[in-house]
Parts: C-alpha cells; sequence; structure tokens
C-alpha cells in the first residue's frame, strides 16, 4: 500500500516541552475541533495557509502583483497588505516574491521518508538526553496512515516516540496509531458533552471513550486548558479528576495548563478575529486550588504552561 | 537569579568575599586604565646603562631592574599580596612599545599624574626616539627589513624610499585603542592600511600558560639552578655552546631577582602587621609575610603558599613586558590540587577556608585591562577538567571549588573555561551547566577530544611530535585556544588575513576598491568564469597569494623579536629554553607552533559561495557578469538579484550543501596556513576568532555574493551570520559538527544566544548538559553560551531584523521573538526580569 503525503504546519527542533528530553516537535496541519481558545489557529485547517507577518511588511506590494488569483489587496493608505482568505488557494507565490520574510507558508506536504529526514537529523541530541519524536497538531490522527508509516519508521531507529492528541477520531483510525507510540498526550477539555461541544465544535463523547481505550494500551498523560469561564469550576475539575483516576495506572498525570493569551497574534497573521482576546489568564491562586481539588482523587498533578 | 544560585551554591559567600567583589566589581565598570611608570622607568635606565651589552642579558637585568622598582602594595582584606599597582585597572604606559603613539597620546590619558606625565616625556620618551628615527624601537627594523610588496599589503603603501620611516610608530598600532581618535585630532597621521595586517608588532607577549607548576615544585632558586647546571656542562670548546653563555646568565640573573620579590613583599608585609589594631587581621598578615618568605623563591608546602607563589608567578610578567596579554594560569585544579589534598589530609585547613582563598585569588584576576579591546579583561585563561596523562578523567575535588568560585565571584574574568570529553563524570558537567546557567557568559565549554586530535596532528607537518600524554593534558590561552602548558612557545596574535576579503579579490581580479589599484593576485576577470571550480581555484589563489605574504611579515617579526626583546623570564620557564641554551624567541622552547593566520568570515564566504553554486551555475538565474556588476555598486537598483541571493541556503541550519562550502572554506584555509612556516622551526596555525572585530573589519569588506552589503559585520567567528540560523541550536551544532574542528589548530569561537528561561531550572541544567553531550559527540571545538536577558530582547524589538534568528519560550513552546505581537513581546520582557530578580 503506498502511503499519502502528510501535511505538516512546522517542525520545531530543539522542543522542551513536549515529552522527555530534547525533542522534535511535528506541528500537523488539520484539525477537526475549533476551539475558542486555540492557540495555533493555522494548524485548524487541512490545506496549506500563507501566514502574513505585518511587522515585517515593507509595503513594497510585491505579493499583491504577483498573486494568481488576485487575493491580495493594498491599503493605499497605509500600505499594509490583505488576503482574502477565501480566494486563496495556499499555491505560495506571495512568499517567494517577499523580500523581508513577512510571508510565510504553512504546511508543506512530505513522505513518511522526507519527514524522517528531518527528525534524523537530531538523533544525537535525541539520544544523549532521552529525548525523541513527538507528533502534535492540529490532529494527527487526521492523517493516520502517514503518520502511522512515520512513526513506525521512528520506531525501527529505537527513537522515543510520542503524540499530542485531541482523541476526537473513530477508535478504527486511532488504534493503530497507538502501537507505534510511547506517550501519548490527550486534551481533556471538559466533562460536559454539551459544553464541549459549545466551545470546540464537537461533542466528547468520543474523546472520552477513546481515552478510556487507549489508556488500557499505552502510557498516557491528561492535559486540561484552564479557559476561564469555559471548564475552570470546581465540579468540573473534580470531575475530571475523577475520570482520570478511573482510567488506571497508565494514566501517569494530569496536567492543567493555564489559558494564555500568547497565540492570539497568529489569527492576525491569518487576517482571522480573536474571540476572546478580553479574556484573562487564571490567577495562579486559582490554578493551585484547582490543582488541590484534582490532587485529592490520589493522581499526580502538574500545573504546566 | 538569586534563588538559583542558591540551589547551585554548596558553600555560603563569606563576608570577606562579598566586600572584595563589590570592590573588584565597582573597578571593572571604569573604562579608561590608570597609568604607572615604574616599569617604563626602570626599562629605560636599565636599557640606557647596558647598552652594547649582549641584548639577552640587558633584557635580563632590565626584568631585574624592574623587580626592584615593584611596587609594594598591601589591598586590605586581601589574603594574597602583589599588584603592578594601587588599583585593579592600573597598568604600565609601556613607552617602548608605544614610541612615538605615546608621544602623541599621552595628554589625553584620562588617569594619570601630571608629574608621571612629565618623567614619561623628559626621561624615557627620549630615549627610546634617540635621534628622532626611533631606531632603538624594534618597529623601526621590523619596518625597514620588509620586502615593498609585503609593505603594501600590510601598510597600503610600498614606500621604497622609506619616507614613512620616522612616522612609522606613530600610528594606531592594531586593534590598541587607549583613546579615542576624537581626542587628539590632527595627530593621526601614520601608516596606511592594507589588506593584511600583522598582529605581532607591539604587543608580543602573550598567549601563552608557563611556570606556574615548576615554580610550585622547585621555587625560582630551583629554576635558578638548573640554569647554573646547564652552564656548568658547557662544553667550552664548541662554539655554538659558548653562544649560549649570555642567555643562561641572564637566567640566572633573572631567577635570582624573581625569588627576591617574596622577601620584598615580606618585609613589608610584617611592617604593616606590626601597625595593624584588628588582631585576627594582624594574625593573617603575619602567616601572609611567613609565606611571602618561602615563596616563590621556595618550592611551595600549603595550599594557601602554592596559590601566593603562581600569583607571583603571574605578576612577574610585568617586570618582563607592560603588555602581558593572555598569559593565563592554565589548568589549576591539576597542578594546584597536591596542596589543597595535603592540607585537607593532615587537617590544616577545611574546604570553606579552600573556597573562600579560592574566590579571593579568582577575584585577583579581574586586575589588568586587554590592551585590545576596550572594557576587557586581560584575557587570563583558566580551565578545570579534562584528562589526565593516561586518558582517564581529571576532575577531582579542586575541579569543583573552582566552579564554586566563578559562581560566587561572577565577574568578567578570569575566562574561565571547562574541559569536557567522552569521560567527563555527570556530576561535575551538571555543576558545569549550573554555572552557565546564572547567565555570566561562564564557562566556556571545550571539547578535549578535539584537543587531542588537534595536537597529534599536528606533528605530522614539522616540529616534534606532541606525544600522546602532552596532547591529552593540553588546555586552552586567551579566549580559546589550545595550548600545551610550559612547553609550547606561543607568544603572540600573528597576521590577520580576511576569508571574505579573498573572495572579494578573487571576484575582482585582485582589484582592491578600497586602495584603487591592484594588488591581490591577478586571477582573471571573474565575469568570464564559466564554471564553479574556477570561482573556487580564483579564490584559493588569492588565498596562497596573501598566505605567503603573511608568512613573510611574520618571519620578519619573529627575527626582530629576538633581536630586540627575547624574553628572559619567559623562556626560563618554557621547556627547553635552558637545556638549549637560547630563548623562546630564537627557538628556544619544545614546540614551535604558531603564531597563526587569524582569519574570520568563514561563513560569509561559505554563504556567498553556495550563493553562487546554486544561482549561477546550477540553476542559471544569475550570470557571473551581473553578480559582479551587483558587487560593485553594492546591490544599488538591483533588490531583486540582492533577494534571489538572501534567499539561497544559510550556513547555521543544519542544511548539507552550504554546510558543505563552509566545511570546504576551513579546510582550505587551514591546508594553506600549516603550509607556511615561522623562523623557530615550526609552522604556523589557522585560527577563526574575529573577537570584537567582526563589526569593525566587516567595514573594510564590500558587498558578497551571500547577499550582505559592503561595510555590514562579518560573522562571529564560526557562528552563524546574525539572523539567518533559524532552526534553532540542534541545528547550529549540527552544522558547526560537519566542519573539520580539530584540524583548526588555534580554535574557533562558537558563540550561542540561548533563552535564559529555558535553562533557569533543574531539568533545564539537564538538557543543557545533553547538549554538551552531543557537543563532544559532534566534535565541536568550542562553545560558549549567551543567556539572553531582558535587554538583548528590548534591543530586538529595536532592531528587529538583526534578532530574526532569536528564539524565545513563549509558553509550553519556542517561538521567533521578533515576530511576536508587541505586547506578547513585552509580557516576555516583563517575566524575564521576574525571573532575574
Amino acid at each position: 500500500m503506498t502511503v499519502s503525503k502528510g501535511l505538516i504546519a512546522k517542525i520545531e527542533r530543539f522542543s522542551l516541552h513536549d515529552g522527555p528530553g530534547i525533542r522534535t516537535l511535528l506541528v500537523t496541519k488539520g484539525c477537526p475541533l475549533k476551539c475558542r481558545w486555540c492557540s495555533s489557529p493555522y494548524t485548524q485547517s487541512p490545506k496549506p495557509e500563507v501566514l502574513y507577518f505585518a511587522s515585517h511588511c515593507l509595503g513594497c506590494g510585491n505579493c499583491v502583483n504577483a498573486c494568481p488569483q488576485q487575493a491580495i489587496t493594498q491599503d493605499d493608505a497605509t500600505a499594509s497588505v490583505k488576503t482574502d482568505r477565501a480566494a486563496c488557494v495556499g499555491c505560495g507565490t506571495c512568499v517567494y516574491v517577499c523580500p523581508n520574510s513577512a510571508r510565510e507558508l504553512s504546511g508543506r506536504y512530505y513522505t513518511p521518508e522526507e519527514l524522517f529526514a528531518e527528525v534524523e537529523k537530531d538523533e544525537a541530541f535525541y539520544r544523549r538526553s532521552g529525548g525523541g519524536v513527538t507528533i502534535g497538531g492540529g490532529e494527527p490522527s487526521m492523517q493516520a496512515s502517514f503518520v502511522k508509516a512515520f512513526l513506525a519508521l521512528c520506531r525501527s531507529h529505537l527513537m522515543h516516540t510520542a503524540m499530542e492528541t485531541c482523541a476526537y477520531a473513530p477508535w478504527e483510525t486511532f488504534a493503530p496509531l497507538l502501537n507505534e507510540i510511547d506517550l501519548v498526550y490527550m486534551d481533556l477539555k471538559h466533562m460536559d458533552a454539551g459544553r464541549h461541544s459549545a466551545w470546540t465544535g464537537v461533542s466528547n463523547r468520543v474523546i472520552l471513550e477513546n481515552m478510556q481505550k487507549a489508556a488500557r494500551l499505552n502510557d498516557i498523560i491528561v492535559r486540561i486548558p484552564i479557559i476561564p469561564g469555559f471548564n475552570d469550576d470546581e465540579e468540573n475539575i473534580a470531575k475530571s479528576a475523577a475520570f482520570v483516576q478511573s482510567l488506571g495506572e497508565r494514566a501517569l498525570r494530569l496536567e492543567l495548563l493555564p489559558y494564555h493569551l500568547l497565540g492570539s497574534y497568529h489569527y492576525a497573521e491569518l487576517d482571522r478575529d480573536y474571540t476572546l482576546s478580553t479574556l484573562s489568564p487564571p490567577a495562579e491562586e486559582h490554578m493551585k486550588r484547582l490543582c488541590g481539588i484534582a490532587e485529592s482523587f490520589g493522581i499526580d498533578v502538574e500545573i504546566g504552561g | 537569579m538569586a534563588d538559583l544560585l542558591k540551589t547551585f551554591t554548596t558553600i555560603e559567600l563569606t563576608d570577606r568575599t562579598k566586600k572584595l567583589r563589590a570592590f573588584y566589581l565597582e573597578n571593572t565598570k571604569r573604562t579608561d586604565p590608570v597609568y604607572t611608570i615604574w616599569f617604563d622607568r626602570a626599562i629605560a635606565k636599565s636599557m640606557k646603562e647596558t647598552e652594547g651589552e649582549p641584548m639577552v642579558l640587558r633584557r635580563a637585568k632590565a626584568f631585574a631592574a624592574a623587580v626592584e622598582a615593584f611596587p609594594v602594595e598591601i589591598f586590605p582584606d586581601e589574603p594574597f599580596v602583589g599588584w603592578i599597582g594601587g588599583g585593579p585597572t592600573d597598568v604600565p604606559v609601556g613607552a617602548e612599545q608605544l614610541g612615538a603613539r605615546l608621544e602623541i597620546e599621552i595628554d589625553a590619558y584620562k588617569f594619570m599624574s601630571e608629574e608621571d606625565r612629565r618623567i614619561v616625556k623628559e626621561e624615557i620618551l627620549p630615549y627610546w626616539k634617540g635621534e628622532g628615527d626611533w631606531k632603538r624601537h624594534w618597529f623601526y627594523s621590523n619596518y625597514a627589513n620588509l620586502p615593498p610588496e609585503t609593505r603594501e599589503l600590510l601598510y597600503g603603501d610600498p614606500d621604497p624610499e622609506l619616507k614613512k620611516i620616522n612616522i612609522i610608530t606613530r600610528s594606531k598600532p592594531p586593534a590598541m585603542p587607549r583613546v579615542d581618535m576624537k581626542e587628539i585630532p590632527g595627530k593621526t597621521d601614520g601608516l596606511g592600511r592594507g589588506l593584511i595586517s600583522d598582529g605581532m608588532t607591539r604587543h608580543h607577549i602573550g598567549h601563552c600558560s608557563y611556570g606556574y607548576e615548576k615554580i610550585l615544585k622547585k621555587g625560582f632558586l630551583g629554576v635558578k639552578k638548573d640554569a647554573e647546571d646547564r652552564l656548568a656542562r658547557l662544553d667550552w670548546n664548541n662554539p655554538d655552546e659558548l653562544r649560549k653563555v649570555p642567555f643562561l646568565k641572564g637566567v640566572i640573573l633573572a631567577m635570582e631577582a624573581a625569588a627576591g620579590i617574596g622577601m620584598k613583599f615580606a618585609k613589608e608585609v610584617r611592617n604593616a602587621a606590626k601597625n595593624e589594631t584588628d588582631p585576627a587581621r594582624k594574625a593573617e598578615l603575619e602567616g601572609i609575610a611567613a609565606i611571602c618568605e618561602r615563596v616563590p623563591a621556595h618550592p611551595a608546602r600549603t595550599f594557601h603558599e602554592a596559590l601566593q607563589s603562581a600569583w607571583f608567578t603571574q605578576i612577574l610578567n610585568w617586570c618582563e613586558t607592560p603588555i602581558v596579554f593572555a598569559v593565563g594560569p592554565g589548568k589549576v585544579d591539576q597542578y594546584l590540587y597536591p596542596y589543597y589534598e595535603n592540607d585537607i589530609r593532615e587537617g590544616r585547613i577545611t574546604k570553606a577556608q579552600a573556597q573562600e582563598l579560592i574566590d579571593c585569588w579568582l577575584m585577583r584576576f579581574t586586575q589588568g585591562v586587554s590592551p585590545f579591546i576596550p572594557q576587557a579583561g586581560a584575557a587570563y585563561h583558566m580551565d578545570v577538567g579534562g584528562l589526565k596523562k593516561d586518558g582517564s578523567d581529571a576532575t577531582n575535588a579542586l575541579s569543583y571549588l573552582f566552579l564554586e568560585g566563578m559562581m560566587h565571584t561572577r565577574l568578567v574574568e578570569p575566562n574561565f573555561g571547562v574541559l569536557v570529553h567522552s569521560k567527563t563524570p555527570d556530576e561535575f558537567l551538571r555543576k558545569a551547566c549550573e554555572l552557565c546557567v546564572l547567565g555570566t557568559g561562564h564557562p566556556m565549554f571545550l571539547n578535549n577530544d578535539v584537543f587531542v586530535e588537534n595536537f597529534l596532528a599536528r606533528g605530522t607537518l614539522g616540529g616534534p611530535p606532541v606525544p600522546l600524554e602532552l596532547a591529552r593534558t593540553s588546555g586552552a590561552i586567551g579566549c580559546n585556544e589550545p595550548h600545551v602548558a610550559n612547553y609550547d612557545s606561543e607568544f603572540n596574535v600573528g597576521p590577520f588575513l580576511l576569508l571574505p576579503q579573498m573572495l572579494e579579490l578573487a571576484l575582482s581580479d585582485g582589484w582592491s576598491a578600497y586602495h584603487g589599484k591592484f594588488m591581490g593576485a591577478r586571477t582573471g576577470d571573474a565575469r568570464n568564469f564559466q564554471t564553479f571550480d574556477e570561482v573556487q581555484e580564483a579564490y584559493l589563489k588569492q588565498l596562497a597569494f596573501f598566505a605567503h605574504h603573511c608568512e613573510i611579515a611574520n618571519k620578519n617579526s619573529e627575527i626582530t623579536l629576538a633581536e630586540h626583546y627575547p624574553t628572559i623570564y619567559a623562556s626560563a620557564l618554557i621547556e627547553d629554553c635552558i637545556e638549549k641554551g637560547i630563548p623562546r624567541e630564537a627557538g628556544g622552547a619544545r614546540f614551535n607552533f604558531g603564531p597563526c593566520i587569524a582569519t574570520a568570515g568563514a561563513t560569509d564566504v561559505g554563504d556567498s559561495l553556495i550563493a553562487i553554486k546554486k544561482l549561477v551555475f546550477d540553476e542559471k538565474k544569475i550570470s557571473m557578469a551581473e553578480l559582479v556588476d551587483a558587487l560593485d555598486k553594492n546591490f544599488d537598483g538591483v533588490d531583486a538579484l540582492r533577494e534571489e541571493l538572501l534567499s539561497a541556503p544559510k550556513f547555521g541550519n543544519d542544511l548539507d550543501d552550504v554546510d558543505d562550502q563552509v566545511a570546504w572554506v576551513m579546510k582550505t584555509y587551514c591546508d594553506e596556513v600549516v603550509q607556511h612556516q615561522n623562523s623557530r622551526g615550526g609552522h604556523l596555525v589557522p585560527y577563526q576568532n574575529p573577537l570584537v572585530w567582526y563589526v569593525s573589519t566587516g567595514k573594510l569588506v564590500g558587498a558578497l555574493p551571500s547577499g550582505r552589503k559592503a561595510r555590514e559585520p562579518l560573522s562571529d567567528g564560526i557562528s552563524p551570520t546574525r539572523g539567518v540560523d533559524v532552526s534553532g541550536p540542534t541545528a547550529v551544532f549540527n552544522s558547526v559538527g560537519k566542519i573539520d574542528n580539530a584540524a583548526i589548530f588555534f580554535g574557533q569561537t562558537l558563540n550561542m544566544r540561548l533563552d535564559r528561561e529555558v535553562f533557569a531550572s533543574d531539568a533545564g541544567v539537564r538538557m543543557l548538559s545533553a547538549m554538551i553531550r552531543t557537543f563532544v559527540d559532534l566534535k565541536i571545538h568550542h562553545c560558549q553560551f549567551n543567556l539572553v536577558s531582558s535587554e538583548v530582547l528590548r534591543a530586538a524589538q529595536e532592531t528587529p531584523q538583526d534578532y530574526s534568528d532569536l528564539t524565545i519560550r513563549v509558553a509550553g513552546y519556542v517561538a521567533y521573538f521578533t515576530r511576536l505581537g508587541r505586547d506578547v513581546q513585552n509580557s516576555i520582557i516583563a517575566r524575564n526580569e521576574h525571573g532575574a530578580a
């Protein structure tokens, strides 16, 4: 069977926060969820997209002239440019003509072998640090056959593999990936199906089921992004902790990740508005209180961020 | 940082250390040195009296006269004595070295007494000036002896009738920025600027480590006896042997004088003790007096004696030459260990007491100033860790105490290295990384495994081979230059050529735009080059042409130096000068490697070559003629072409095509340099470390095919060009690891910028250790980390184009700082400052 190419938004070498040791993080493109707080909106679409860094833009207009779709317009007064995202096909022509790297194409297609050649470059660092490869996103399971082939290659070279997933996928698609993974990070956004659906676009039913099944096969770490006003009430945290506790010993840890605004600038890069711009990060005290509640269920809890 | 410091240190700072640290910290902030004249006065007087005698004897007598004139200052709170003046930034004025330059500069010196200025003008300078031609100055014959072609490449003018001979010493010495040119308007005439420079002129001593261990073991009187024994063994029938007599007599005289410095201090310290009212300090002074009565004349017995003896050995260099630069104490944890171990075993000292002595000793090395770099210290290099003779790990208890000492002191000097290798213990590496995380820029990491290869490789190229034992126990001097202490004559920074200029000349048929004439080799009109090989060949021809003239310039400097300024004190301490009966300047040392032909900008050349290869010859997007024209006009009006060039691959991103070009540039440069000889039976060595000059030397270089515009800074050592390494630190390591680091005998510099936040934790220290382990695996010579502070982040906000490589941990990930929104940037700066509190 030939495996199709995978779409990767970016490759982050020297990643220290996505599993043990020094790692290469592969950010896949395409996600079935549309979380309102998403800090990497460029990973949501399963197609290549052009990012625009206004601070680097010289206003030269090269991109406007070069675009084959005529999707870019320039404001005469400010010289800043805007891309009609509906018309843009992500061909990247504008990226190549930009003299100051103000435009970047997010999303490049790789075969599993090509992607492996990229991660192999830092093998010496993985070896010395106990690190490896983490595939995240986006949602890796949206490109399951590609991801499986890629991870199998890593495994055959004795690399440690990890995956960051929202766990929203049919079990038949999801399960084969788990065979190639040493450690799985799974997001638990909300215990209530309705609330979950309202803020992410999908129900949590499949997610919770997949977590239960995965925890029988793999080491997993559950992560909750703490979003004020959405899931940071004590009741939800208590229910979540109880759920994690019920997953058993292979659920190694629960991580509470405080909401932050640090990804908000990415929306502008995509000519999109950020709907949560007035939301403040949770107070440190509040995080500690939630941590205490979760710990009372006898599980290992960490505040990350 | 306060919290980290507490976590990382195991012994608390004493009140004395705190007090002294505050004192030295304040003093390192001073931008101008305080000029003293005791040395210059003593030397001029002695040299005047000894006219006509053999030079080796005259220099020995001048040394003795300087020891006699050495100021005896006893600073409060210090457990050690001896310094060249009344304050940490004192420095001798250096009349012989500066010559006419001093005449025009002296009134602009900020810190110098009027009486001293008068003495220099009336008593000291007239001697060196002679009849007004400065013939006593060694630079006179150095200049006069040069062949006109080499002189032109050095100074821009062949001056065949030697019309400039009267002003030769008036030009600004290379890289000695004592006085801002603006302060002496109209007085800057002198020699011009050529295409190469000879770093040896006027700051000839330095970049060496010698004598510390020998003096600890046998004292200066022991070395004196060695010279006496050698003299007694002379075959008086052999004329070659007879020629050694003045040198050996000179050594005996100099060692006798050096031994006397202890008693000189002992007397004054006893007096000070008598007048001291604090009983504790009184007792301490009595102890110091007893130590000075013993060392450095005799072997040291205790740790305190050993440290004091090593310090005397250090400062006595100033009695030989006023410009002591990069003479460093070397592998301190090795030769000091027996004394520490003995004291601990016999209960004479506690670990905490030893730590305080080390702290205080380290701070003495913040004294002195660089003659080269404004606001820098004197580059006293010391190393800890490394290998023993038998190839086993050399780390000992003192290695840890010195790391701890660097955590306690956190000052700019000494220039502190940690020698790492495949057997370095985890615990020691961890402690070294903890020091690094404190963010002072210390330590540098040096790859001892690469040092071993480096020295073993030299033996096949001329000179006696370095035995395995000495290759293993080698360390560094100066910045990060590999050196076999006590055996290696290495005494200077040699000629300097700029690799990007070689490429420039290869593309202009040898035409120097700066001089408006042909000065390089004639390699043909590059517009007509049909293949990439032709470009490389033209480049190599330029390189060979200039290396040839560097060899001539250096040999000429060396023989003039040997004639005018043989160093007797240093030679006595370097093996095998006494046995051979000749000073190191004449080839007395066991090993005579170097000096270096230093260079900079290999990265710029590699980035340029790949752009030419890819765009001109592979993809045929640009013609050679278009490229050469674009460079000639500094890309004026050809923005699109420059964009193409800028988009070509750049070094530091782990891209094989460009990394291979940089590796080729370094390999061909190394291969070329080692073919050239010095005057002492050794060969020249390659070195890539532009120090702070990558900015100033960049001003001499025109536009390059890498897309770099004329006069912009060059790359810093082997560090990627600023702003183009956008793939993170592992990619930089991989790129640099593709270069044959061991073949760059005098080393190269890799400076990296890391986000402080990433490493400032226990887990962060573990990650840094893993990075260093990989650095050893990849056989990289040197690396040093600059943990990014909020100041840098602010600068990045001002000029984002210079910082596009600056990565920073944002939340759970690392991002490019300049791409973040202003508000996010500000919040990160706030976080950093919070972390630093």
